[in-house]
């Protein structure tokens, strides 16, 4: 492209610089980097894995509210709450509670842990083959009893699943959502 | 007039649409499908911990540069990519470039406050503690997986240098580059590129990645210096002498727990400026400089539980050859006295680095360096007639323990206490 704009300004030029201060204007604030954090990005494929796992009717009733609960990760769990509000799921209501004990573990429909081993595994062992989906991002999670595990390949956020614990824990998780899965 | 603005919104909004987007960031994220969140690139809000660490806990303020960017923006050297950082800045004086941050930063500083790793192993040479980010770096952008600033000190894990910020570039691997590729460019001011990369992860846990760059470029071919605008000196203009040339060679190995890095790069650049009193737009010896680095670098990793051990072992070389012109006291080959100034610097580092997480709350690291300064030699010379100005052979040896904490004491507050000695 020639230079237009050097001799004079014109009408020719005006539209042009119209044009360009538009395009800026409109520009979708999209192309700023680093809008989506780590924990956002968890909480959103936390979110997503209610969309494809159905609860036995005893521990979920219809239209009762949904449990997700956050152990040893304080910034999943505000994300997740931000995630999460005035959402619906197949009609149940969104809650996001962070147990301190086992009984409020119990209550959990999704549970996410972090955080040391020791202090995950045993929250996991208090609800270990009822239903409650297990997910964390520790290391050979599925092969401790977990259900889902979140693993970094290549530069992007995948899951696997432990088949066994799926089984013993009643849940019905979604063959579209299994085929997804990626072993670590 | 109503017709040319309705004309000129309709351009505008044409152009807008047409701007490239980020993926999946229009849509607040629990609005995306599952494929759509798995196509998002997490190694830019993860950081290079094994586990999920989310930037938000890391102690420091920290940006990540991605692979998919470098390429969406077309960085081509590393001083490229920190232009686009929020906080930093870069000046070139058409020699190397110089990084500044959060406005501090000397032109001229060698850039010696800011540490450069490669994979985590420190790349500010030997002897002037500089980190090189032109194309002088050594290293093509296409190689790099990731680059992530952490800016403020952390001097305890790190040594000397990290006072600014610390620039980690971590390089791709052979499932990264997936194949073979060749690149080839050719662009004004006399531009030419070409690059050939080929990479794969085999079944056996064996990784390979290899990459091979050579630029060239002229440069622009007329520049005015009104500081020099008399007769005697070409009325200020300096005609091509700004030209550089670039060979960089990258490789890869992993086999499970085992990664041997190697690295080649080498730089020449004339210097238009006339830097150091040399003589303004000398044609015969031109002012030039050629940086070149070497990086063997072997690192073992293991998890024991959550406690993760480091061993690594690493060699590098830089070598620089600077000639400079300047004015003899005579004519014919007397005109010119000319200057070279060179430097050798080796050094073999090897360390062992323990990080373990005690509680919910504290991450702790641990380490012991060992750093043998083989070379540090300089020498500056007259060529004709030969006369040593200086011969510097130096050596030093370095042994560190350090240790650090870091605690989380708020959502909010993170304490991050170090020492090295």
């Amino acid at each position: 492209m020639t230079m237009p704009c050097v001799r004079v300004v014109e009408a020719r030029c005006l539209r042009l610089i119209a044009s360009i201060v538009l395009m800026v204007i409109l520009r979708p604030y999209g192309v700023v980097t680093q809008e989506v954090t780590g924990p956002a990005l968890t909480a959103a494929f936390l979110f997503n894995f209610l969309k494809f796992t159905t609860w036995p009717q005893d521990v979920l009733p219809d239209a009762a509210p949904l449990t997700m609960c956050v152990v040893n990760a304080p910034a999943i769990g505000s994300a997740l709450t931000g995630a999460v509000k005035g959402r619906v799921v197949a009609g149940h209501a969104i809650r996001v509670a962070q147990p301190t004990d086992d009984a409020a573990l119990r209550g959990c429909h999704l549970l996410f842990v972090s955080g040391p081993r020791p202090a995950a595994l045993k929250a996991i062992g208090v609800v270990r083959d009822t239903p409650v989906l297990t997910v964390s991002d520790l290391q050979g999670f599925t092969t401790d009893g977990g259900i889902a595990q979140l693993h970094l390949q290549q530069g992007q956020l995948r899951f696997a699943f432990g088949l066994d614990a799926v089984r013993a824990s009643r849940l019905q998780i979604s063959s579209k959502l299994l085929a997804l899965a990626r072993q670590p | 007039m109503f017709h040319q603005m309705v004309r000129s919104l309709a351009l505008g909004v044409a152009l807008a649409l047409a701007l490239p987007v980020a993926a999946g960031a229009q849509a607040p994220l629990p609005d995306l499908t599952l494929e759509e969140l798995m196509a998002l690139d997490a190694g830019q809000v993860y950081g290079a911990s094994e586990r999920l660490q989310p930037v938000t806990e890391a102690p420091a303020s920290v940006s990540f540069v991605t692979a998919d960017e470098i390429a969406r923006f077309g960085y081509r050297t590393l001083a490229d990519i920190l232009r686009g950082v929020r906080g930093m800045h870069v000046s070139d004086d058409r020699n190397f470039s110089l990084l500044g941050v959060r406005g501090f930063g000397k032109p001229g500083d060698y850039n010696s406050r800011i540490l450069l790793l490669v994979n985590g192993h420190r790349v500010n040479d030997t002897v002037f503690g500089q980190a090189e980010i032109g194309a002088e770096f050594g290293m093509d952008p296409a190689t790099f997986e990731r680059v992530e600033i952490i800016r403020g000190p952390a001097s305890s894990i790190y040594g000397d240098s990290a006072f600014f910020a610390v620039v980690n570039v971590i390089t791709k691997k052979g499932a990264s580059i997936g194949g073979g590729t060749v690149a080839l460019e050719a662009g004004s001011l006399g531009t030419q590129m070409a690059r050939a990369s080929v990479g794969h992860a085999f079944g056996t846990g064996v990784d390979v990645a290899m990459s091979a760059t050579f630029e060239q470029s002229d440069g622009v071919g007329r520049l005015y210096f009104p500081a020099f605008d008399t007769p005697e000196t070409n009325n200020g203009v300096a005609e091509n002498l700004d030209g550089e040339r670039v060979h960089q060679f990258y490789g890869q190995l992993t086999y499970k727990s085992l990664t041997f890095t190697a690295a080649y790069g080498s730089r020449r650049r004339t210097v238009p400026t006339a830097s150091f009193n040399t003589l303004f737009n000398e044609q015969q010896f031109p002012e030039q400089t050629t940086d070149r680095h070497t990086l063997l670098d072997a690192e073992w990793v293991r998890l024991y539980g959550e406690t993760r051990l480091s061993i690594r072992g690493s060699f590098d070389r830089f070598t620089y050859d600077g000639t400079y012109p300047f004015a003899g006291e005579g004519t014919g080959p007397a005109r010119v006295l000319v200057g070279v100034n060179s430097v050798n610097g080796v050094r073999w580092t090897g360390g062992v680095r323990v990080t373990r997480p005690i509680g919910t709350r504290q991450t702790m690291i641990a380490g012991l360096e060992y750093i043998d300064n083989v070379n540090q030699d300089q020498e500056s010379r007259y060529i004709d007639p030969p006369f040593v100005l200086l011969d510097l052979d130096r050596r030093a040896q370095q042994t560190a323990l350090y240790l650090q904490d870091e605690i989380k004491l708020a959502s909010w507050l993170i304490g991050t206490v170090g020492l090295r000695a």
